[in-house]
């Protein structure tokens, strides 16, 4: 029998099973046969049993719903980064963009798009609002973007027959230039809603396969858009830069 | 895992956020308890929840969906309380020394002569000690002996969780074990 007793730290590990097979073997056949290490060891369960009488943290009631309202906003803003990747239109798109509305609507209200990066708000929630806006704005310059690449593609084909891929992006680009519209619009921007009207009218055409009557006037209409449609994406583009630039600077 | 718990995250995966709701509903209590017991303290703990779960929301396309998804996301916690310790003990060096002499002295003119087999018996009072013999511990003290004692990690575990080497976890145990015995032996 060996005369080396167990120590502090022998018998926490015995305790918590953390012994190898070897050494383990061998404290437990001490401790059968040592009274006195057997008492501390005693001791020590009592002690620890002890620490298991700490109960668990007080949770609040309604804590489950203060954590989501305060996760919430913060996994928009992450979501939202993913959408102006989303390489078509789709029924999820489709959703977006009609939440797109309101948002959209409101910015356009406070003048903030348009004319000024507006103040930097002092809220995580407000951030995150203006965070959400800002993506949506994105996703309006690159929906432009897309419209002024389809109508070079257009100004360039010679005939209706050479359209059939201009048909289908046409489609795609239809519905979510509608919802602009009708943001634009009831938001009070006239001039941008003149603008995507004309740009629905021109998509509701291609995607029709209509053969234009006046070939001509056709794509007089469609390089008198384009410029329209340069002159507003590139608008809108300086002013997000300006809008970061200006945040940018704030932060620092 | 529960069934419901497979849908659930199966729909969340997919970008349903009324599901990931749902599964913070779940889940979010025992985040929080979790993060109290590994950083002590219940504004910390908060912040642990928050960071729990976004990162749960970012890596959920990486989650196994024949894993258990409490466990993975109680793994995710542990790491988020461990980085959050980590964090804060670079503001407060210092912190990190123990206190022995000083918690025992208290220990003992607490219980010494006037202490009643009654009062003995009284678990508030055992686990009013248990408390302050908690708030007592070093951060990664606090940290090993939570994962080990409540959460029945093993010690490779936890080592590699808090990026010790085997020793250094045993020993941060055994001093907090070390610590509850003087607060808590006079009474047990
Ligand atoms: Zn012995």
């Amino acid at each position: 029998m060996s005369v080396i007793h167990l120590n502090d730290d022998d018998l926490v590990l015995h305790y918590y099973g953390e012994m190898d097979g070897e050494t383990e073997a061998g404290a437990s056949a001490h401790l059968s046969a040592c009274a006195a290490c057997r008492e501390r060891y005693a001791k020590l369960q009592r002690v620890l049993a002890a620490v298991e009488t700490l109960p668990e943290a007080a949770v609040d009631e309604g804590f489950e719903r203060m954590v989501w309202a305060r996760l919430e906003p913060a996994l928009d803003g992450r979501k939202n980064s993913g959408w102006s990747r989303w390489p078509t239109f789709s029924p999820v798109r489709l959703a977006w963009a009609a939440a797109l509305v309101a948002v959209v609507a409101s910015a356009f209200v406070a003048g903030r798009v348009w004319d000024r990066p507006g103040p930097e708000p002092a809220a995580a929630e407000a951030s995150a609002k203006d965070l959400r806006e800002r993506l949506l704005l994105v996703d309006l310059a690159d929906h432009l973007d897309r419209s002024q690449m389809l109508l070079v593609d257009l100004a360039s084909a010679r005939t209706s027959g050479e359209i059939g891929s201009e048909r289908a992006r046409a489609q795609d680009l239809l519905a979510s230039t509608r919802l602009y519209r009708q943001t634009a619009a009831s938001a009070g921007d006239t001039a941008l809603a003149d603008l995507l009207d004309e740009m629905e009218r021109v998509l509701v055409d291609v995607t029709a396969g209509a053969a234009a009557a006046d070939p001509d006037a056709s794509r007089q209409r469609v390089d008198s858009l384009l410029f329209k449609v340069r002159v507003v994406s590139s608008t809108l583009r300086e002013r997000q830069k300006a809008a970061f630039r200006m945040r940018a600077g704030q932060s620092s | 895992m529960t069934q419901s718990d497979t849908a659930t995250v199966a729909l969340a995966r997919g970008g349903d956020s009324e599901a990931f709701r749902a599964l913070v509903e779940r889940h979010s209590r025992a985040v929080y308890r979790l993060a109290v017991r590994m950083t002590g303290s219940p504004q910390d703990a908060e912040d642990v929840v928050q960071e729990t779960f976004l990162k749960a929301y970012k890596q959920l396309g990486r989650f196994e969906s024949r894993a258990n998804f409490g466990t993975w996301l109680h793994r995710i916690a542990v790491n988020c309380s461990i980085d959050l310790i980590r964090a804060r003990a670079h503001r407060e060096t210092g912190h990190d020394t123990p206190d022995l002499e000083e918690l025992g002295a208290a220990a003992d003119a607490g219980t010494r002569g006037h202490v009643s087999p009654e009062r003995l018996m009284l678990s508030a009072e055992v686990q009013a000690r248990v408390q302050a013999a908690m708030d007592g511990l070093s951060p990664m003290e606090r940290a090993a002996f939570a994962l080990r004692h409540f959460e029945g990690h093993s010690i490779d575990e936890i080592s590699r969780s808090l990026g010790l080497k085997t020793n250094a976890t045993k020993h941060s145990i055994f001093r907090a074990v070390r610590k509850m015995r003087i607060a808590l032996e006079p009474l047990v």
